[in-house]
């Protein structure tokens, strides 16, 4: 129930108000923060090797650099840091602890074994060239398929065969319902290596206040569990001693979603010190040792029915999890991520699955957008697409005959999972309708080549788990990830707002979106609301901003906190008029009556009573101040949903894929801003682009990360997405109904739908060829020989002509 | 202790005469961040592909991490605090927040700084000469829909302004 | 990262041996190197400067010998460490063969697993600059027989004729005794650890 008092800023294309600084290059992202006179700089020496033991350090040429203060190893941090375990109670989970810096053993190339601290951050560098590490190496298991297979070295001695978690569900009566199934597909789908790769670095910066009272400045999503868990690891680090305040963050996208060393270590050298501590990384450390994600293994057999509906999926996942599990999500994350979601908006009767967490030695893996989703439903999609082929049903008519209906909502899946709302079948109505998918299938009755290009359409059919609560985390074992938030709204003695949120903001428009809700909600305009993030000496408690949950969780802390007051200015107001406070209409600052608009009463003379300024007295029930602090719990999870559809069209001789035409129609429940919710959706699909044809991080068999610069590592580019004429994107807007303020998250919509969608463009592309698209990414080269392989198995005479015709004109 | 080698330098930026004792190895990005403090340059790489520290040196845009300050001294330079006045933003900059063309911001200022050059050299440029202008400045947030969409916005408008 | 070449050098087999008993020559010839010294019987330390691109540095080697067959093959392993540029490390079989009277084959097989900065930021670039720096090692080997000729000949060398071959003709073959094999042992071991050593670092 909700008592907001206008509809005029929730859903309004409101410009955002950070525009005007972040323009001006007057954005203050970590790196350019002032720097107190004093700091220190940090730099690290890393390991070259994935696995090997340290046998000695020698600092001695690197002390002698000028400007250097210090050089410190693993064995100084023993008595400053605890080793970093994630708060995670799954059973069958293994800890892999991991030390602030590696004392007798590295896991993985990158794992930080010296750090510099020096007066510049010139000298910093300089010196970590002269730190003489001797290692002795050991043997390194850096795929998931050797990590898997017999007799693989381990990455840690307790974790027999590399497995550190592993999650298994049958739904009831599983394995006869399975065997009874009347047709049987078997897919194996593999999802390669990303790192989310945000334009700004990670960088950290702790400053000494006064006594032991710290202000630590860090580019995280997390400022709370950062803190909360520097206070449990940093021995000595009173958490009511530390504030952590969050900049400018230029992208995060669930990389810096994590805790990392050199927070720990930033601080633990503040204390040690007394001195300001500053770090920032470059590229090729954001690549070594940020967290990557996906590197997955899917193990499908699938069975339906003569009309394509499925009747039971088994699924054998396996998940590199790298050397650690990260904090504070663990490496079981993905592991029971894509496991549980992978069932999305079908109704799939019978599941069983066993999901695998395996280390390898190899960069920790976190959470990035999407988090498992869309490797679990490029998989998902691809046993669509193949049921389709095996029956030879229309593709989009078989996730017809699939999804859950409108009269099954509420609907709980098989896992037990509940989707409060949801537009599923509308959504892939309406995407059959204008993506232009009818038409392709005309123009495409047989063969798809033309003109010297395979031509496909795929489907990327997808519910997306959204703002996930408390009991969702708990579910999955995330002790240390809360699931609620807070917000404090404060009436100021002149009648502004200020609105202080759990929430930080990396570019989602946070200080304009959650001034809209609490504008509609307390009755002010926009202009009069300030918003506050990311400091937590005055937000309240909360999670933080990852897994789309921002305008759910931080959206319903708001409108909690947004009523309380809205209450109490009615109140004080009715006093005030001598009127009943369901008869206040409170609008642009001012609380009017409702049943005779001419008596009114401004915000700034109610703040007078709530102050104790001026003259006026409190009436005798009230307290004083004008301020409310809610937190919100939001349900399990709330549950959004699109459909993507995406045109190519592949270049037979060099693999390249060309996007012709793409369509996507989102539901988000309740749009705050539309034009913020294009903006998420642009970038995910961009993100997705480059998942699928473009990014993939690449160790060598002794476990070399081998392209740690962006030559190397290719991120889209704006000639590398889908060009404005051919983009359309339509939205639906059912609200959640177990969400306060019925949003619905947006932040990874994009790139679940356009992994899925895009892989199975390819491969509709090609099945007809015989090659079989089951992996990504999907490179111009491996794309080629896909398409030579299956020409010379089976020349399709079309092929063979096309061929010709284009060897003859050159 | 040692002391560490320094020269003396003197750069125009934006306009303003500015003379520092600096490392002759400092890199133009961290001179302009660090020594005059205009921090809207930013550094997303440190080796030349993000473009996210494009400034321009002499009218032409130019990565500012792989510059070294000592060896830009006789160029003029300018930087994305270059655009806006006090009062209002630039017409691209305009643009670009009417269009929701930035998200984080960090690549902002360099996408900024290549626009400018080529709308001076292209007023009335098509979407494909657009992305191809942007294809060396890499935004992770923004899928560059909308961006291409502020510079067609921004042309628009520098000309209409023009033909007053 | 493989690399399998034959290199053709103009000069007779012998000579080539010779000249690869060289250090003054290997030193010469390999680009970059600052010192060339015998531990023992089977160890070498070399030390060499390189720069591609950003990344420069002083690269330690180390070379130990096994599998001696003289005076055809050898096996050798080596390992560089360029400190925060990286490492280098592998193996590699030479083998010579003369061709001709003045023309000897020099074939190596090298594996090479290389770590670090140079891989991270290189690994693109890794296999073309080990062929360039190969290339590079040769002529310069190559120019340096021209202008030194064996002592033990007794003839003087004809300058205009790189490979030397007629004074070598002049001179009797004499198959050397084993214990003077390994600084030829070693000069092409050093040979093979520049290539190594650049393509590690390039």
């Amino acid at each position: 129930m909700t008592t907001h008092q206008s509809n005029d800023f929730v859903g309004q294309r409101f410009p955002r108000r950070e525009d005007q600084y972040l323009l001006r290059g007057e954005g203050l992202y970590l790196d350019d923060l002032a720097e107190p006179h004093n700091t220190l700089h940090l730099a690290f020496v890393l390991s070259p090797h994935a696995h090997a033991r340290i046998l000695s350090i020698d600092v001695s040429e690197a002390l002698e650099v000028p400007g250097v203060v210090a050089v410190l190893t693993g064995e100084d941090f023993v008595s400053l840091i605890k080793p970093i375990r994630p708060n995670i109670e799954m059973p069958t989970y293994l800890y892999t602890d991991r030390l602030a810096l590696a004392l007798d053993v590295v896991r993985f190339v990158g794992e930080q074994v010296a750090v510099v601290l020096a007066e510049s951050k010139y000298a910093a560098h300089d010196a970590i060239e002269l730190v003489q590490v001797e290692y002795e190496l050991m043997p390194a298991v850096v795929s998931l398929e050797q990590a898997i297979s017999e007799g693989s070295p381990v990455v840690h001695e307790h974790v027999a065969g590399n497995i550190a978690f592993r999650g298994e569900f049958a739904s009831d009566d599983f394995a006869t319902k399975h065997a009874a199934g009347k047709y049987r597909l078997r897919e194996r789908f593999r999802h390669g290596r990303v790192s989310g790769s945000a334009m700004e670095p990670r960088g950290c910066m702790a400053v000494p206040i006064r006594g032991e009272e710290i202000t630590f400045y860090t580019s995280t999503q997390i400022p709370h569990i950062v803190r909360t868990e520097i206070a449990k690891h940093v021995i000595g680090c009173s958490e009511s001693a530390l504030r952590v305040v969050v900049p400018e963050v230029g992208g995060g996208f669930g990389v810096k979603a994590q805790l990392y060393t050199e927070e720990l270590i930033s601080v633990a050298l503040c204390l040690k010190y007394r001195r300001p501590i500053k770090w920032v990384q470059d590229r090729r450390e954001d690549l070594l040792t940020n967290t990557h994600a996906r590197d997955h293994i899917y193990e499908m057999e699938a069975t339906f029915d003569e009309r394509g509906v499925l009747t039971s999926l088994e699924l054998e996942l396996y998940t590199n999890i790298g050397a650690y599990s990260s904090s504070p999500f663990g490496g079981t994350i993905e592991t029971t991520g894509g496991a549980r979601q992978i069932v999305g908006p079908y109704k799939l009767p019978n599941y069983a699955y066993r999901c695998y967490a395996v280390t390898t030695n190899t960069c920790a893996s976190g959470v990035y957008r999407g988090v498992a989703q869309p490797a679990c439903f490029m998989a998902m999609e691809g046993i669509m697409d193949r049921i389709a082929r095996q029956l030879n049903i229309d593709p989009l008519e078989v996730r017809l005959r699939n999804i859950v209906l409108p009269g099954d909502m509420p609907w709980v899946n098989v896992l037990g999972v509940r989707y409060d709302t949801g537009s599923y079948q509308k959504c892939l109505e309406l995407a059959r309708e204008r993506s232009g998918y009818e038409d392709f299938r005309r123009r495409f009755p047989g063969s798809r080549l033309k003109d010297g290009k395979y031509h496909g359409i795929g489907i990327g059919n997808m519910v997306e788990l959204t703002g996930t609560g408390a009991p969702g985390w708990r579910v999955r074992g995330l002790q240390a990830v809360s699931g609620i938030d807070g917000a404090t709204i404060r009436v100021e003695p002149t009648g502004k707002v200020s609105v202080f949120v759990s929430q930080a903001n990396a570019g989602q428009g946070h200080f304009t979106t959650f001034a809209q809700i609490a504008a509609d909600h307390i009755g002010v305009r926009p202009e009069a609301v300030t918003v506050y993030e990311g400091d937590t000496a005055s937000t309240p408690f909360g999670t933080g901003t990852f897994a789309s949950r921002s305008a759910i969780t931080g959206g319903g802390a708001v409108i909690q906190a947004a009523e309380k007051v809205s209450n109490k200015i009615r109140r004080l107001a009715a006093h005030e008029l001598q009127v009943e406070p369901n008869d206040i209409v409170l609008q642009d600052g001012r609380a009017r009556v409702a049943s005779d608009p001419s008596r009114f009463v401004d915000f700034e003379k109610l703040c007078l009573l709530a102050y104790s300024l001026g003259k006026g007295a409190l009436p005798p029930t009230e307290v004083y101040g004008l301020e409310a602090t809610e937190y919100y719990d939001p349900p399990v999870v709330t549950v959004a949903n699109a459909v993507h559809i995406i045109e190519v069209a592949i270049d037979a001789i060099d693999g390249r894929v060309a996007i012709e035409n793409y369509y996507v129609v989102h539901d988000c429940g309740k749009v705050i801003n539309p034009m913020i919710v294009d903006g998420q959706i642009h970038g995910g699909i961009a993100q997705g682009v480059g998942e699928v044809l473009m990014e993939e991080i690449v160790y060598d068999e002794h476990g070399q990360l081998i392209n740690a610069s962006l030559l190397d590592y290719l991120l889209p580019t704006a000639l590398d997405v889908p060009d404005l004429s051919t983009l359309t994107i339509d939205h639906v807007e059912t609200p959640s109904i177990d969400s306060l303020g019925g949003f619905k998250g947006v932040g990874e919509g994009g790139i679940i739908g356009s992994v899925a969608a895009l892989t199975s463009a390819i491969y509709d592309a090609l099945e007809g060829i015989g090659a079989n698209v089951n992996s990504v990414p999907l490179r111009p080269s491996h794309i080629a020989s896909l398409i030579r392989a299956a020409r010379q198995s089976a020349p399709d005479p079309e092929a063979t002509r096309a061929k010709q015709e284009l060897t003859a004109a050159h | 202790m040692s002391s560490i080698e320094t020269t003396t330098v003197e750069l125009v930026v934006n306009g303003k005469r500015y003379k520092r004792q600096i490392e002759p190895r400092l890199l133009l990005a961290d001179f302009l961040r660090h020594e005059i403090g205009l921090k809207g340059t930013h550094i997303g790489c440190a080796h030349g592909v993000c473009g996210a520290c494009t400034v321009q040196i002499d009218d032409k845009t130019a990565r500012s991490c792989l510059h070294f300050a000592i060896d830009v001294q006789n160029s003029e330079i300018k930087t994305v605090e270059s655009l806006a006045t006090p009062e209002k933003l630039h017409p691209i900059q305009q643009a670009f927040h009417e269009s929701h063309a930035l998200q984080c911001g960090f690549c902002t200022p360099g996408i900024l700084m290549t626009t400018e050059e080529f709308l001076r050299g292209n007023p009335n440029p098509d979407d494909d000469e657009i992305r191809k202008a942007l294809c060396n400045n890499m935004c992770r947030c923004t899928g560059y829909v909308n961006i291409v969409k502020a510079v067609g916005l921004a042309a628009t408008s520098m000309s209409a302004a023009e033909n007053e | 990262m493989e690399l399998k070449r034959v290199q053709k050098v103009e000069a007779p087999h012998l000579r080539v041996w010779e000249a690869l008993n060289d250090i003054e020559i290997l030193k010469a010839s390999i680009p970059g190197c600052e010192s060339l010294e015998r531990i023992d019987d089977d160890t070498l330390h070399a030390a060499v400067k390189i720069k591609i691109g950003p990344i420069a540095a002083k690269f330690k080697g180390v070379i130990k010998f096994s599998d001696l067959n003289p005076p055809n093959s050898y096996m050798l392993a080596f390992e560089g460490q360029g400190g925060a540029a990286g490492f280098a490390k592998g193996n590699a079989r030479v083998d010579l063969t003369p061709e001709g009277p003045n023309a000897t084959a020099l074939s190596y097989e090298t594996s090479a697993q290389v770590g670090g900065k140079i891989a991270q930021l290189g690994s693109r670039l890794i296999d073309s600059a080990a062929m360039k720096t190969a290339t590079e090692f040769f002529e310069n080997f190559s120019r340096a027989l021209v202008k030194e000729p064996v002592e033990e000949s007794g003839s003087q060398p004809d300058a205009t004729q790189p490979g030397i071959s007629e004074s070598m003709a002049s001179v009797p073959v004499q198959t050397p005794p084993p214990s003077s094999n390994r600084p030829l042992l070693i000069g092409i071991g050093v040979v093979v650890i520049a290539a190594l050593v650049w393509y590690a670092f390039a």
